[in-house]
């Protein structure tokens, strides 16, 4: 079991329950591939650095997952077929995990996640700007050699 | 004759040299990280190039993880590859 960050980006112009179905799709799937979601984080639609397929905006979904390398494999599968995934990218944080490491972490993001939930009822949350600021403070897996797996998918951008 | 000529440079440019020090083994609480293009941006020029490191003056270490960084952050539309004359 490793542990990896994936992010991948929406396009930020569909409907908001769109990308929300969308979300916890791609998070159950997760789970259907033995793989367990440490936490989901939305940063919500931001500005690209560059337009991708057309679009100048863009909605980032990070995931935190443990699990296997053809999880990984069998994800960014789906994603280059899902043509409203602009990018992705995964990055290995760790190579071995330590289960129970893991449960506490979990507990810990769930009492996180019912304030993220009561923050994303109010409007304007979607433009926050560092959802990551106490996220950054807590320790994380030293991440050795991590190479970047995930490539800028040219085959979505032939597509249009 | 050469030894000598060359000992001379080295005080003359002493005289101009200003040392500078990783900002990154200073300062414990910057962090990087690819997903965070707010402290990246310090480290990338305004075409949106990775600046020198004998400029920034970040050690070696910390300037490999940088790079390796700004790559990732380009890869996801965090950063820019390259900022167009306008």
């Amino acid at each position: 079991m490793k542990r990896y960050d994936i992010i991948f980006i929406i396009q930020a112009d569909l409907p908001r329950e769109e990308i929300e179905s969308l979300i916890e799709n791609y998070r159950s799937s997760v789970g259907d591939l033995k793989g367990i979601p440490i936490k989901v984080e939305k940063w919500g639609a931001k500005r690209l650095a560059y337009r991708v397929n057309k679009q100048i905006r863009g909605f980032y979904v990070l995931f935190d997952v443990v699990g296997e390398p053809a999880l990984v494999g069998e994800l960014e599968r789906r994603f280059k077929y899902d043509d409203k995934i602009l990018r992705y990218l995964t990055v290995r944080k760790a190579d071995s995990v330590d289960l129970k490491e893991i449960e506490k972490e979990i507990a810990g993001t769930k009492e996180e996640k019912t304030e993220e939930a009561r923050e994303a009822a109010e409007p304007g949350e979607a433009e926050k700007e560092n959802p990551r600021a106490e996220d950054s403070n807590r320790k994380r897996p030293g991440r050795k050699k991590a190479s970047e797996e995930a490539k800028p998918s040219e085959a979505t951008t032939g597509a249009e | 004759m050469a030894y000598t000529r060359s000992s001379e440079k080295r005080q003359e440019r002493r005289v101009y040299h200003r040392r500078k020090v990783c900002r990154f083994c200073t300062d414990s609480n910057m962090k990087i990280d690819y997903k965070d293009p707010g402290t990246l941006k310090y480290f990338v020029s305004e075409r949106g190039k990775i600046i020198p490191r004998r400029i920034t003056g970040n050690c070696a270490g910390h300037q490999r993880e940088l790079t390796i960084a700004v790559k990732r952050a380009r890869a996801i539309a965090l950063l820019p590859f390259a900022v167009s004359e306008s």
